[in-house]
């Protein structure tokens, strides 16, 4: 074979196979097995009974009507379960109900919450804050980028803050919470770890709806001492609480908060907030915990 | 003494050219994995749209090229040279990332992996790169006679 001949088929084969890239990834992609569940729920999902969000009642009431899965052998008493029941509130009514994150921070500081250092955010999560602020950047004008390399942590927090109610037609913003037991539920149980909310829900139908395909947990800015101490419990008392929400996309989805209770003080302490069951491009994050 | 050397240039070429054809059969077997892992390598490339299927293309169009190249031994001081600036800037690239991180696998060894997964650590990767930066660099010193020529004249005495 001449040479050059040669060279060109060796050329024309690495075209040949930049092609197949295109053609495999482009496409005859698979279709995504996240976006197929979500699908598959949405028939669940529809029926749900839900009520408007618009103050802090719609959430205590939603709330009292949550169904209630104690598997501790111990019988987690109503001051308990009435605890939880006010966190989550208090979480929900201010994360989602409020535009300005003042009145989150207040109640997080309030509560012996402080800021995390910016090492710290970005050491507990695979997602930079760098990378993130550039890919929310990506998907509205109306973000500001009014960060720096020097900003504090709490003035990143509250862009963050701003910037998820702004992303993609209001996809984190939500309009109305699930009104009955099928759409709020709890799993209350002993724990090893924190490692448990991909457990939540039967299987089956159950699972498809609180669950999905996969999960997308939050960003975590605040410390606080008691929380990593439970960490370093043997066992501990752990509450799932799956919450169906519909957001201002259109969209009715779960958020599952994960709670860890400190039986010392008898408070809980939300420790994960997970986005499941939900189409594979939302890749905004659940909550700015 | 000649044979020797001839025969050491055309192996360099191709483990060479086993690797990058390794590599692109494996980036085309596992596309999806390879581009979610590539923003960690190449912060710029978009992690959430379609746009990182262009650096994936051109990547495995440069590592089949080259490959193929480097099996059949042609224009192999070119070769050569166009493999090293591949090489080393795949180095720079995964070493940046490995200072700035625990990054996860490259999926640079392809199908080589299969010999253990230390084939796809990063460490091994840059390793590797080197080394073969080093033989192809005395594969793009030679004069302009093939090597593979060499390996045939010698044989056929």
């Amino acid at each position: 074979m001449a040479k050059p001949t040669t060279v060109f088929l060796c050329i024309a084969a690495g075209f040949l196979a930049a092609g197949a890239v295109m053609y495999l990834a482009v496409w005859r992609r698979p279709p995504n097995p996240v976006d197929v569940a979500f699908q598959q729920s949405r028939p669940l999902v529809k029926q749900l009974a839900m009520r408007p969000l618009t103050s802090r009642d719609d959430v205590t009431t939603s709330l009292e009507k949550m169904e209630v899965i104690d598997v501790t052998r111990r019988a987690i008493s109503p001051s308990t379960l009435d605890a939880l029941k006010d966190t989550l509130a208090n979480a929900i009514s201010l994360y989602m109900i409020q535009e300005e994150p003042d009145g989150y921070i207040q109640w997080r500081r309030a509560n012996g919450y402080e800021f995390e250092s910016r090492e710290e955010v970005d050491t507990l999560t695979p997602w930079k804050v760098d990378d993130t602020f550039m890919f929310l950047s990506t998907r509205t004008d109306e973000i500001a980028m009014n960060v720096t390399a020097e900003s504090s942590v709490e003035a990143l927090y509250c862009e963050f803050w701003r910037a998820r109610r702004l992303v993609d037609g209001g996809r984190n913003v939500a309009t109305a919470i699930a009104a009955d037991a099928s759409g709020v539920r709890s799993e209350i149980r002993m724990v090893v770890n924190d490692s448990v909310w991909s457990d939540f829900g039967d299987e089956g139908e159950g699972r498809l709806k609180w669950f999905g395909g996969n999960a997308l947990a939050n960003r975590k800015w605040f410390a606080h001492p008691i929380e990593e101490q439970l960490l370093g419990q043997d066992v501990l008392i752990a509450a799932e609480t799956g919450v169906f929400f519909e957001f201002a996309d259109g969209v009715r989805r779960p958020l599952i908060f994960l709670s860890l209770f400190d039986e010392a003080s008898g408070r809980w302490f939300i420790r994960r907030v997970g986005m499941t069951n939900r189409p594979s491009t939302y890749m905004s994050w659940p909550w700015e915990l | 003494m000649t044979s020797t050397r001839s025969l050491f240039l055309r192996s360099v070429q191709l483990i060479a050219a086993l690797v990058f054809l390794s590599a692109a059969v494996g980036k085309l077997m596992a596309i999806e994995e390879f581009r979610n892992v590539l923003h960690w390598y190449v912060p710029f490339v978009p992690r959430w749209n379609s746009i990182s299927v262009v650096p994936t293309a051109s990547i495995v169009f440069f590592e089949t090229s080259i490959g193929f190249l480097l099996l059949f031994g042609a224009a192999y001081r070119a070769t050569a040279r166009a493999a090293i600036a591949f090489l080393i800037l795949a180095t720079v690239v995964i070493a940046r990332a490995l200072f700035a991180g625990d990054p996860p696998a490259c999926g640079c060894s392809g199908f080589l992996s299969i010999l253990g997964n230390a084939f796809e650590t990063v460490p091994i990767a840059i390793a590797r790169n080197i080394i073969l930066v080093a033989g192809l660099t005395i594969v793009a010193r030679q004069p302009p006679t093939a090597p593979a020529e060499n390996v045939k004249s010698v044989t056929a005495t």
